[in-house]
């Protein structure tokens, strides 16, 4: 390059040729330097106390809610992810089966949480969790596909190997230091959650006509203190337009040192709000608690050495020798081999791909993503409508031209009907199952025609799709689904 | 972290507690009369005006209803029988309003209010059955062998005359009928009791929209008795439910005494009342119900202007029956005017069922998950 610039001339051209590369060899030195740098462990070790203890806390409050039975046994019908009608839970399980499932749920989160046997029982967390939260997709809520996605990355990540079970069995385990890259794959991915929660905000109804928040704050009037602020028009438009902001730029806030103790303040304060306000379940917790990993490791490391103290004290009268030195000074830490990080760099860059383009799916569908929800689901939108269904599906006797009117109750739970009342996916699977026990109560090759009335964003009513096809007829796919009644604005 | 931040986080705890109780209250000196709406006033007027009185009234019916069961068992006669249906078909009438309150007291560990004793169609097979085993515990799931309608079947099927022989012949007769009228009254009572010493305060208090709290109970259960109404009370005789081959005639409520246009009539009067918030012993007195909900919430005037108009459809569908109509000969003939009500009344669904949720922002809060 010197001799370039003192010897001979550049034309202009060749100067645009070089410069491209130029920066590209900025970006992959870049790259490759953020690649090999290291940092504390201790915010991946803590993170992984904290997600399992919110698994544990999570799934001990279903068990207590009696949600396992009202929500797994009691039903006589599930509602499949599309591709995953092979998961079943009482079907293949039995009752017991389904608890005992719960009761490994636990057990794993609880092994996680510790650190004790992870490889194990960090897959098996994994697992059985999205089990369950495959087992119906009318119980779909946008935290627990974060959970399922956290428990995979977790499966994938070293968090066990410090202040953990683990490490005290077996201190050669121990390592000080890990690739940064290794803590920020979570950073990248809370930041997704909160950025495409926040892009999803942007639309003319959540911000000209603060809906559905117009619609669900004066229902909220009676909390003490800000109830009263809820009745007024422009307290929903204020939350509208900060609830954008705030998912939207938060992330960036909790990264800045700067700027972090207030943003944290601010996940505090959004979180209880929205916690208290709506019945979001464990869901504010996760998050609050999730985005500590902002925090910086030299925080983390106090935290760990606070704790590693107190546990000293508590069992020095018999425990005071292994607990001296982290591990014996002649076992060296097991390394990560640069071949097993290589496959993960991989693998967490095809992730980070995988969750940046699959919310976007619902471009390539005709129509309003709120009113078909197709490509809906899987994509951060989270208290974005108030949208609610009535569905009355008719079963014609195709031999005897007799048609008559479907009792949901009788196949589904109130939550179930309240949510396929208004997925069309969901509409055309119950009219499936429809016509299948219809046709085992001897109506031969059964019409099921479905009269469904959505109101979205307390716009009237309207008719959800054709009343008069057969939607048993239909099968669901990644097509654009034609018989959906495009909505009327 | 430093001395510093630590300080600055205090400061920032500190400017954020006095945000939240400073706030508050500028608020209530610079505009305090936003003109929202208070749910514990038709709450009250719901408990006060429409389930308290329904209750009082269908209770002390059913204790005059028990006397003329006991005085009929004891020394069956054909006047005696006579004053025994006479009271029966009052008791059942005053019964149709507490059927929209079919939650709080009326759910107990044996089943719901309504299922205990409002059950039909009744199963007649199952009610000899208990009668020739002398069985009146009732501890089984059986509701179909007792309630209002198990008494309306040992009232009112047959000529007096055999009602009167049978009684007379068979004293586990007498027994279960007497048995089942306590029954009755028993349960009855107790719900009524319960209203009146602490539960009509307790319902009319509670202004949250929470899972449970008495807005969404008297919500849904308001549905359910709706959909109770059009299933059962109208689609069922006609036969127009999934996988009834043709119209099932002694399906009908109350077939045996064949007053089934009059009970329709008020249970649908009832559900009107909830829904205007109109007192059930005057119905010139129309305070707040969900209409004046609906209207003091954005979008909601639209939809009481909508529900309105339908009600008036079903209204005049209804009035389109003959007043001495047997419901159940209609369903034999497939009478179109009775079809056409239970069109109507499947046009009204959406607007109480999605609409109205939708609009008060009460969906979001069901016992059996969390939303996001």
């Amino acid at each position: 390059m010197e001799i370039s610039t003192t010897t001979i001339a550049i034309t202009p051209d060749k100067e645009k040729a070089v410069q491209p590369r130029r920066f590209l060899d900025n970006l992959l030195y870049h790259i490759r330097s953020y690649y090999r740098q290291e940092g504390d462990i201790a915010p991946l070790a803590i993170f992984r106390v904290i997600f399992g203890f919110c698994v544990v806390v999570s799934t001990l409050r279903f068990m207590l809610l009696g949600w396992i039975h009202k929500q797994y046994i009691e039903p006589t019908y599930h509602f499949h992810y599309y591709g995953f009608s092979w998961v079943k839970g009482i079907e293949y399980l039995g009752e017991t089966g389904v608890y005992l499932l719960f009761i490994l749920l636990l057990l794993s989160a609880l092994c996680v949480m510790l650190g004790a046997f992870y490889r194990l029982t960090s897959i098996l967390m994994f697992l059985s969790f999205t089990y369950i939260e495959l087992l119906d997709v009318s119980y779909y809520l946008n935290h627990y596909y974060f959970v399922s996605i956290v428990a995979l990355l977790l499966t994938l990540l070293p968090a066990h190997r410090a202040f953990s079970v683990d490490v005290w069995r077996k201190p050669s385990l121990q390592l000080e230091r890990i690739p940064i890259w290794l803590i920020d794959i979570l950073k990248v991915q809370l930041a997704i959650v909160y950025i495409y929660a926040g892009v999803a905000k942007i639309r003319v109804d959540w911000l000209l006509h603060a809906q559905p928040l117009v619609l669900w704050l004066p229902a909220h009037d009676q909390l003490p203190f800000i109830g009263h602020f809820f009745r007024e028009r422009w307290v929903a438009y204020i939350f509208s337009w900060t609830g954008m902001v705030y998912d939207c730029t938060i992330p960036f806030f909790l990264l800045w040192r700067r700027t972090r103790i207030v943003a944290y303040l601010a996940v505090i304060i959004f979180h209880s709000l929205t916690g208290w306000m709506f019945q979001i379940g464990v869901f504010p917790l996760v998050m609050t608690l999730c985005t500590l990993i902002f925090f910086d490791a030299a925080s983390h490391r106090r935290v760990i050495d606070k704790i590693q103290h107190w546990l000293r004290k508590a069992f020095a009268s018999t425990k005071e020798q292994t607990h001296e030195r982290d591990y014996p000074s002649n076992t060296l830490p097991i390394a990560l081999t640069s071949r097993s990080l290589n496959i993960l760099a991989v693998l967490f860059s095809l992730h980070i791909m995988i969750q940046l383009l699959f919310p976007w799916r619902y471009v390539l569908y005709k129509g309003n993503m709120f009113w078909t929800e197709q490509g809906y689901r899987f994509g951060w939108r989270v208290m974005l409508m108030e949208k609610a269904g009535t569905a009355t599906f008719y079963v014609r006797d195709t031999t005897t031209g007799r048609e008559g009117l479907v009792d949901n109750r009788e196949f589904l739970n109130e939550h179930q009907e309240k949510q396929m009342a208004m997925q069309p996916d969901l509409i055309l699977q119950y009219a499936q199952h429809l016509a299948k026990v219809y046709g085992q109560r001897g109506i031969a090759n059964p019409y099921i025609r479905g009269e469904v009335w959505v109101t979205l964003n307390a716009r009237p009513s309207r008719l959800l799709l054709d009343s008069s096809i057969n939607l048993s007829s239909l099968q669901d796919s990644w097509e654009d689904k034609w018989w959906i009644t495009p909505q009327e604005e | 972290m430093n001395r510093v931040s630590i300080t600055h986080r205090i400061i920032i705890l500190f400017l954020g507690i006095v945000a939240a109780s400073v706030l508050p209250s500028c608020k209530e000196t610079s505009s305090g009369n936003s003109d929202s709406f208070d749910r514990r006033i038709l709450l009250r007027n719901v408990a006060q005006n429409i389930a308290l009185p329904s209750f009082t009234k269908a209770s002390n019916s059913v204790e005059r209803m028990y006397s003329a069961i006991e005085a009929l068992t004891t020394t069956p006669s054909l006047s005696a029988l006579e004053q025994a249906r006479t009271s029966w078909m009052e008791a059942y009438s005053l019964w149709q309003p507490c059927q929209l309150f079919n939650f709080g007291p009326a759910e107990s560990s044996t089943g719901s209010l309504t299922e205990n004793i409002g059950t039909f169609p009744i199963s007649t097979a199952k009610i000899e059955n208990y009668i020739t085993k002398a069985d009146t515990s009732f501890r089984n799931f059986d509701r179909d062998s007792r309630g209002f309608l198990c008494i309306e079947y040992l009232l009112f099927s047959g000529e007096a005359t055999q009602i009167i022989a049978a009684l007379n012949n068979s004293p586990s007769r007498c027994a279960y009928l007497r048995s089942v009228a306590r029954d009755v009254k028993t349960r009855l009572s107790d719900v009524k009791v319960a209203w009146s010493i602490h539960f009509a305060l307790d319902f009319a208090t509670d202004n949250s929209t929470s899972t449970g709290s008495s807005i969404s109970e008297l919500f849904n259960e308001f549905n359910k008795s709706f959909e109770n109404l059009k299933n059962f009370k109208v689609a069922l005789p006609l036969g127009l439910r999934a996988g009834q081959a043709s119209s099932e005639p002694t399906k009908v409520e109350a077939y045996y005494s064949n007053q089934s246009r009059l009970f329709l009539e008020l249970h649908l009067q009832a559900i009107e009342s909830v829904w205007l918030g109109r007192s059930i012993s005057n119905s010139e007195k129309d305070s707040v119900g969900f209409e004046e909900y609906l209207n003091a919430i954005p979008g909601g005037t639209r939809l009481v202007e909508d529900t309105k108009v339908q009600l008036a459809a079903v209204h005049s569908a209804f009035e389109r029956i003959p007043a001495n109509a047997s419901l159940s000969h209609l369903a034999q003939s497939n009478d179109k005017d009775f079809i056409a009500l239970h069109t109507e009344l499947q046009k009204l669904t959406r607007f109480f069922k999605s609409e109205m949720s939708s609009l008060m922002g009460i969906a979001i809060t069901y016992a059996s998950g969390d939303g996001d």
